[in-house]
């Protein structure tokens, strides 16, 4: 799941301050599930920025769109969208530009920080899980991802800078590779870790640009 | 009208013919997983075997040691040694003391804290003070065994008392530790890593944390005490089946993100994900209309079915200052003594863990004054909801004093429903800012 976080009151109250009628529109997926930008958070954020100085006349209307990542989610909302002067979305940062997309005369406040790719662990605690590589070696390194989970990224771990199973970036860290060597030990598989994991090509992941992913099965065309 | 009988006592037999004579049909659950399986929509009663010392429970015991001793000898029953004494061990201990007392004995019962809340409770105590007995409440206790007499130590911290006694009963009452996985498949609360909440103090025997679930210490054996206990047990479930159960959570399937989250946090293990749905479902014998999971819901997919109609009704009140959000198991009670021409709007809530932030800063905006008012730490009927409400409050505070709004607009204070004089206070505290 994407976890984001709310943005400072402050920041959104600064960005939308120049407009009178205002739409949040909320995200009824990833981010609802990290209490980031569902319809509570939208809620609160509307009785919120009604509080602040000089904000106290804005018209707020609050809407859950679904799922800001679809287009005919997006467009159910079309006419509060045209209305608004200006929207704030409350979905990661894929939903904002695509309703941004959509609407191209529009401003469109972004009021969430976009994280990571994680899992929720209790309550309101979420922690990175992937970084979205696009290729997955999750197989030799025991289900623990050296890429998002060590602090290097580092493919032949531990560095130096592992203690005690902690990481030296941060000490409330685990270390990936101590987290790595006891599951293959539990696993009896410790041989893997003397078979170095060479270089890889990173054009996988964000190096190479932008990236797109077509089923061929439903999405034929080649282009756009 | 099905019941679940869970745990394997040697007196799950005796339980369930009584069950069956009461013209109920009874599964029977041999493990957590079958207890779990079974309790969908059934009321289930967990039975443990739990040991209570055989000198209060067996009267031809009891008897037997009593008339082996000389005349004049004093007894000690000895409550809470090692850790609190249950209520229904109390009610068995002064039974016993009476019996003994009536005998021309005189009996010590030394305890670190009176416990009442059992039923007839009180009158125990009126008839063993009646009949002499001695209570003594204690801080520290150490007990010297020598030979047939036991020499019992004890300190309430001004002074110390040594009693000789041939007859020192230790009332310790051990638990059968195997409800607890009775507990944790059926997600119950548990209290001190102990008993099933059964001695709570807002709860009578054989009550749980769970409306529909039992749970009963076969410990107890057959006695009447037990009968007493299975037959309310009965009589409740049979109400419960015939009366609507009050308030309950409702779930807009079409908003449910299915994201646990209500799942994790009801204190009442209302909400489970439906296999059949899509959402999550609310089982309605269990909710108690606590409203946390209301609160909970990031989706804002939960509403409370009579409350929010009674919310509907509730007059903003713009002539007053102040709006004060008063959980109705203690602030709103305390309130109602509060004159009416108060410049404080009371608003009673189902629970402080009702509250949402939302819904402080929507106030914020009619009134100069926001208060949540909610149950003392340890009082809250639904476990947590008064330390819900406070994180609530922190992180609005948190929220306001970033944009330069004072935190202190809003108020959080904890009472119980006896301490009408801090609403009064605060009542007037307001009325003193407002001048």
């Amino acid at each position: 799941m994407i976890v984001a976080e709310r943005k400072p009151l402050n920041d959104i109250i600064q960005m939308v301050r120049p407009y009178k009628k205002l739409l949040i529109a909320a995200c009824g997926t990833c981010v609802t599930v990290c209490m980031a930008g569902g319809e509570k958070e939208a809620l609160e954020l509307s009785s919120l920025l009604g509080l602040a100085d000089g904000l106290e006349d804005k018209e707020i209307i609050v809407r859950t769109i679904q799922r800001q990542c679809d287009r005919e989610f997006i467009l159910e909302s079309d006419e509060d969208i045209r209305a608004a002067d200006a929207v704030i979305s409350m979905g990661c940062g894929a939903g904002v530009q695509f309703i941004a997309e959509l609407y191209p005369s529009k401003r469109i406040i972004p009021a969430l920080n976009t994280k990571f790719i994680g899992v929720n662990r209790d309550v309101g605690y979420w922690t990175e899980m992937c970084q979205g590589c696009g290729n997955c070696l999750l197989d030799r390194t025991a289900g623990i991802c050296p890429v998002s989970r060590c602090s290097k990224s580092i493919f032949n771990g531990p560095c130096g800078g592992s203690s005690g199973g902690r990481c030296e970036i941060d000490p409330d860290l685990e270390c990936a590779w101590q987290l790595i060597y006891e599951r293959l030990k539990v696993q009896d598989r410790l041989d893997t870790l003397t078979e170095t994991i060479p270089p890889r090509d990173w054009s996988s992941n964000r190096d190479g640009g932008p990236r797109r992913v077509r089923k061929s099965s439903v999405s034929p065309e080649v282009g756009k | 009208m099905k019941i679940v009988l869970a745990g394997n006592s040697v007196r799950t037999g005796l339980i369930k013919s009584f069950f069956e004579n009461e013209g109920f049909e009874v599964l029977l659950a041999g493990t957590p997983k079958e207890a779990k399986a079974s309790s969908d929509g059934y009321p289930v009663i967990i039975v443990g075997s739990s040991v209570i010392p055989g000198f209060l429970i067996d009267d031809g015991y009891a008897q037997r040691v009593i008339a082996g001793l000389e005349p004049k000898a004093p007894a000690v029953m000895l409550l809470d040694r090692e850790t609190e004494t249950p209520s229904f061990i109390w009610d068995l201990v002064l039974k016993r003391a009476v019996g003994i007392a009536a005998g021309k004995r005189h009996v010590y019962v030394l305890a670190r804290s009176v416990r009442t809340e059992f039923p007839g409770l009180e009158r125990s105590y009126s008839k063993a003070r009646a009949h002499g007995v001695t209570f003594i409440k204690y801080e520290k206790v150490s007990v010297v065994q020598n030979d047939a007499v036991s020499a019992v130590m004890i300190d309430d911290g001004v002074m110390t008392l040594e009693i000789e006694t041939p007859l020192l009963v230790d009332c310790a009452y051990t638990e059968d530790r195997s409800v607890l996985e009775y507990a944790e498949a059926l997600r119950l609360h548990t209290y001190d890593g102990g008993l099933i909440n059964a001695d709570r103090w807002f709860l009578s025997p054989g009550r749980t944390s769970r409306r529909g679930v039992y749970y009963i210490d076969a410990g107890l054996a057959m006695s009447a005490q037990l009968e007493k206990i299975l037959l309310s047990i009965a009589d409740e479930i049979r109400l419960m089946a015939e009366m609507d159960v009050g308030p309950a959570a409702k779930i807009d399937p079409r908003k449910c993100a299915f994201c646990y989250t209500c799942f994790r946090l009801c204190p009442h293990g209302a909400l489970y994900p439906d296999d059949s749905a899509v959402s999550m479902s609310v089982r309605h014998n269990y909710c108690s209309g606590c409203g946390i999971c209301v609160s909970a819901c990031p989706a804002n997919a939960i509403e409370l079915t009579e409350r929010s109609e009674a919310s509907g009704k509730r007059q903003t009140d713009h002539s007053k200052g102040t709006v004060a959000f008063c959980c109705e198991n203690s602030a709103a009670i305390a309130a109602r003594t509060v004159l009416p021409d108060n410049c404080v709007n009371v608003i009673p809530i189902p629970c402080g863990g009702s509250i949402r932030a939302s819904q402080i800063a929507a106030a914020l905006r009619e009134y100069e004054r926001v208060i949540v008012a909610v149950c003392n730490d340890g009082a809250c009927k639904h476990f947590d909801g008064n330390k819900l409400a406070s994180r609530q409050v922190e992180r609005i505070r948190e929220e306001l004093a970033s944009i330069n709004i004072d935190p202190q607009r809003i108020m959080y204070i904890q009472l119980s429903h006896a301490m009408p004089n801090v609403m009064h206070n605060m009542v007037d505290n307001e009325r003193n800012r407002a001048l």
